[in-house]
């Protein structure tokens, strides 16, 4: 018998039960408005637990030449508090920024001196933002309507065009983002206000963390893949060692920065 | 027999004479113009040649433009691909007959950040407060934070004042309400026991209330500073010292040290001076009393950030001077009240008696600043430099601040080959290693989800690194040369020529397969050769215009005349004349006209620019010096420009004279003879 002419019966059953319930999976999704969708997305990455994490990049510069930074990232939603430390490579070691309320300082370990820098700050000099650690706020920060679907190798993604809310301070004014139908981000365009577009993302795989906080859980980015349009810079990040734990209200302070250089 | 018949017509006929004089006119203009361009064309050449651009520049071949040497509004250096084992280079360079001098260079840019006066405050003393225990550092910290008390007492006083002035929202109210905490007793009663807290505070909620701070942006020059201070001779120290060979460092340009880190109260002053010798007034300029007004409304800035000496010393003085006493803001808002009768007094005043009191300037030689651009780095400051002579403090050249290029490489981001290998070993180490080419950014699909266990948490760990490398204060010649170089300044003998160089260059290049290529002064001279391109342009547009002017009223003139000489062109015809030797009479009568007339004007030219120009003119406006090849614009007139302008007239009167001499000729014997007959 050629397995390949005739189909097992239960596999007749699968076959034709699969696509159906796929699509209405996708019918599902499809009912959420984009808006709501974005609350979703929102809610699934966030953490109620403060948060530590370890941050690995590597640069890819147009002209070949290659940086690997890494950083300890630690984060307390509830205040929105946020600081980087630099610990690789050693010309950066012991750097960071610091964000507390609408204050964002970057720490220059060289010669000691602290700087107020801009919400949309590039973090050490890589393509990367500060809001690509920071919790997702996409709900807040965007208004969302629907730019189509895009099916590739048999999945649906369901497109989103957003368009920052008047008078937020954001890194890209508008973004347009692919969402498989398990509501994860696998794509996401950030455009200037005249529509060119900036950078480009491919969110390659997340990691499935259980929140002790609420107990709940929680996606978060595992591996990302950065492309900056105008300088053809790529960057991969790699999210590891995530931590969710309270942290001291002291972690986010100058003094506490500083005492990491030895 | 066809030249003496125009000789005698053109002294028979002084009317034809105003076609000369238009000749004359543009002639003068022109050979004029011609030695003012040539002047600017001169001297803008000089300065750049003389003021860190070379002769010729050699970059890489492959490289998408040539350097450019002046990069106002470009929006930062072009991308250039380093050149090709610049030790074995610059020999062969060296080798070419006429080659004086290389010297290896590099354009960037580089930001300087500057908090305000609280910030500033607030970092000096942290830097105490985090010092060990002791009794020196108690009584540091105690002077500090009384002098930080009554700059918080003076900021809380202005934003009362704002409060009262505009309708306060919710986050002023926050900042009202921050600011009343660290202006309380009970804030300073605990700030000694427990400074660093209460800092934290200051910076993030009082700091920004004063202002975000600004960030600079700084021209810099990659160099091999003793070098390039040889190779140019109008380079001269102003303050300090140059760097000893291997050492890294900045030289900032004076005029860049003037613009950015001299109190701006005092810079403005110079500025008033230097309008008022121009001839501007008070009450004639508004601009002059506007920047009277922001000296003014910049003083309390200026009040806060002395500390108590300098402000008691600064009042006691300005109590002598102005013969009452009163609050340190208003008796300098007193003094610095200025008009056209009290200015030049107390100008002098200001830095004979004040200055000394005052933070004249934020950095000096010996200080270290911290640069930025791709990645941050300080230097210290060796000095200031200028080019002499060419425009002082406001010429673009002397706002170049030249710094070593072993820290520029570090600016730019360019790796070592010990970061370049500590990369590869990191990368390796993230498990990231892999061809780029196949990170693709457009492919995506479903992705991973990785079951992740949360980590133990280890917060009471907090993580210590060891403090970050920059490059070493000195460096090797070795270091020096082997590391990327982008492009070089050729200085040439002065007997050499730039082409002839420049094409040997292109020769040996071409020889061993080197992908190098020249550049001249104007292709890397950005908008300051573009400036004498300009110039050339309008010259062009200038005799143009002059040309066709000359050439209608001259075609007028010499039409009337053919009109009224019909009579006398019948009769030469009907003895005999042909209408062509008629036709080439006519012709000759306006070469004649023209050759003289713009003989004429290029002799009054020549003599206007000996008898009043001969020495050369004092170029005083220091805008203009750069241009001019500096203070003393000379004005020469070369003989083939004098002979370019003879031609050019000469023809337009020719062109001028064709129809006439055309219509004048064809006229029929019978008719002209008729004609004047009546």
């Amino acid at each position: 018998m050629n397995p390949c002419s005739i189909m097992p019966s239960w596999a007749l059953v699968l076959a034709v039960l699969l696509p159906a319930l796929a699509g209405a999976a996708g019918k599902d999704a499809a009912k959420v408005s984009a808006q709501e969708l974005l609350g979703l997305i929102d809610k699934r990455m966030s953490f109620t637990s403060d948060y530590k994490g370890t941050v690995r990049m590597r640069e890819i510069r147009k002209d070949g030449v290659e940086r690997a930074l890494e950083m300890l990232v630690y984060r307390r939603d509830k205040t929105k508090d946020l600081l980087f430390v630099l610990t690789q490579p050693r010309s950066m070691a012991g750097g960071g920024y610091l964000r507390v309320d609408m204050n964002l300082w970057e720490y220059n370990p060289l010669v000691g001196q602290w700087q107020r820098s801009t919400r949309r700050a590039n973090i050490a000099s890589t393509i990367t933002c500060e809001s690509d650690f920071d919790r997702s706020r996409l709900n807040e920060d965007y208004t969302a309507k629907d730019d189509g679907v895009e099916s590739v190798d048999g999945t649906s993604y369901r497109k989103l065009l957003l368009t920052a809310r008047p008078g937020v301070d954001i890194t890209f004014p508008m973004l347009r983002i692919w969402v498989d139908p398990d509501n994860n981000i696998v794509k996401r365009i950030g455009y200037s206000p005249s529509g060119r577009v900036l950078r480009t993302d491919i969110i390659r795989s997340y990691q499935r963390l259980k929140d002790p906080s609420s107990g709940e859980l929680v996606y978060h980015y595992k591996e990302v893949l950065e492309f900056e349009e105008e300088e053809g810079t790529k960057i991969v990040v790699h999210y590891d060692d995530v931590e969710l734990a309270p942290l001291s209200p002291n972690i986010f302070t100058k003094a506490w920065l500083e005492g990491r250089n030895r | 027999m066809l030249l003496s018949f125009a000789l005698r017509s053109v002294r028979s006929r002084p009317r034809s004479w105003i076609v000369g004089l238009l000749a004359a006119g543009m002639a003068t203009v022109l050979t004029l113009g011609v030695a003012f361009v040539e002047s600017i064309h001169g001297g803008t050449r000089r300065s750049l040649i003389e003021s860190g651009t070379g002769h010729l520049q050699v970059y890489n071949a492959t490289s998408a433009e040539p350097p450019q040497m002046v990069l106002m509004g470009n929006g930062g250096a072009p991308e250039m691909p380093p050149l090709p084992d610049y030790p074995s280079l610059e020999a062969l360079l060296r080798s070419v007959e006429g080659v004086q001098e290389v010297v290896p260079l590099e354009m960037g840019l580089a930001t300087v950040f500057r908090g305000n006066y609280l910030d500033d405050k607030l970092a000096a003393v942290r830097a105490v407060a985090r010092e060990p225990a002791s009794e020196a550092r108690e009584a540091r910290l105690k002077l500090l934070a009384e002098d930080l008390a009554r700059t918080l007492q003076r900021v809380a006083r202005d934003a009362k004042r704002r409060e009262e002035a505009f309708a306060s929202d919710a986050q002023s109210q926050e900042e009202q309400r921050a600011l009343e905490v660290a202006t309380s007793e009970a804030f300073w009663a605990r700030f000694p026991a427990d400074p660093l807290p209460a800092l934290e505070f200051l910076d993030n909620q009082v700091a920004k209330q004063v202002g975000e701070g600004e960030t600079l942006f700084l021209d810099l020059l990659g160099t091999d500073l003793p070098r390039f201070a040889g190779a140019f001779p109008r380079f001269e120290l102003v303050t300090g010292q140059l760097p000893p060979p291997g050492q890294r460092g900045v030289l900032l340009g004076h005029g860049a040290y003037e613009q950015y880190f001299k109190l701006p109260i005092a810079f403005r002053l110079d500025e008033l001076k230097r309008e008022r010798d121009r001839g501007a007034t008070f009450a004639g300029d508004e601009r002059l009393r506007t920047e009277v007004e922001r000296n003014l409304a910049e003083l309390p800035a200026l009040v806060a950030r002395l500390d108590v000496e300098r402000a008691s010393a600064l009042k006691d003085v300005l109590a002598r001077l102005l013969g009452h006493a009163g609050e340190l803001e208003a008796l300098l808002a007193e003094l610095l009240k200025l008009d056209d009768g009290n200015f030049d007094e107390r100008y002098q005043l200001f830095y004979r008696e004040l200055a000394p009191h005052l933070p004249l300037y934020r950095l000096h030689p010996g200080d270290t600043l911290a640069l930025k651009n791709d990645l941050a780095v300080p230097v210290r400051v060796w000095g200031t430099y200028r080019f002499r002579g060419l425009g002082g403090d406001f010429s673009h050249v002397n706002t170049i601040n030249l710094v070593d290029l072993v820290t520029a490489r570090h600016l730019a981001g360019r790796q070592t080959r010990a970061q370049k290998e500590e990369a590869e070993k990191l990368i390796a180490s993230f498990g990231m290693a892999g061809a780029a080419e196949d990170l693709s950014t457009t492919a995506f699909g479903r992705p991973k989800i990785v079951d992740e266990a949360v980590v133990a948490p280890g917060g009471a760990s907090a993580p210590v690194v060891e403090r970050a490398e920059g490059p070493a204060p000195g460096f090797s010649e070795e270091e020096l040369k082997s590391g990327s170089i982008l492009h070089a300044a050729l200085v040439l003998k002065p007997e050499a020529s730039p082409e002839a160089i420049a094409e040997r260059i292109q020769q040996l290049a071409g020889e061993r397969k080197l992908p190098v290529k020249t550049a001249s002064w104007e292709e890397v001279g950005g908008f300051l050769s573009g400036v004498v391109g300009m110039t050339q342009v309008l010259l062009v547009v200038l005799g143009s215009l002059l040309g066709f002017f000359v050439l209608l009223v001259s075609a007028g003139t010499l039409l009337l005349l053919a009109r009224e000489r019909v009579g006398e062109v019948g009769t030469m015809r009907a003895v005999g004349m042909q209408r062509r030797e008629v036709f080439l009479g006519l012709l000759l009568e306006g070469l004649l006209l023209g050759v003289v007339g713009s003989a004429v004007g290029i002799g009054l030219g020549a003599a206007l620019l000996r008898f009043g120009a001969g020495e050369g003119i004092s170029v005083r406006d220091e805008m203009l010096q750069f241009f001019l090849g500096g203070p003393v614009m000379h004005l020469r007139l070369e003989a083939g420009h004098a002979l370019a302008v003879g031609l050019g007239v000469v023809a337009v009167v020719l062109g001028a004279a064709l129809v006439p001499a055309w219509r004048g000729s064809s006229v029929a014997p019978i008719v002209a003879m008729r004609r004047s007959e009546d």
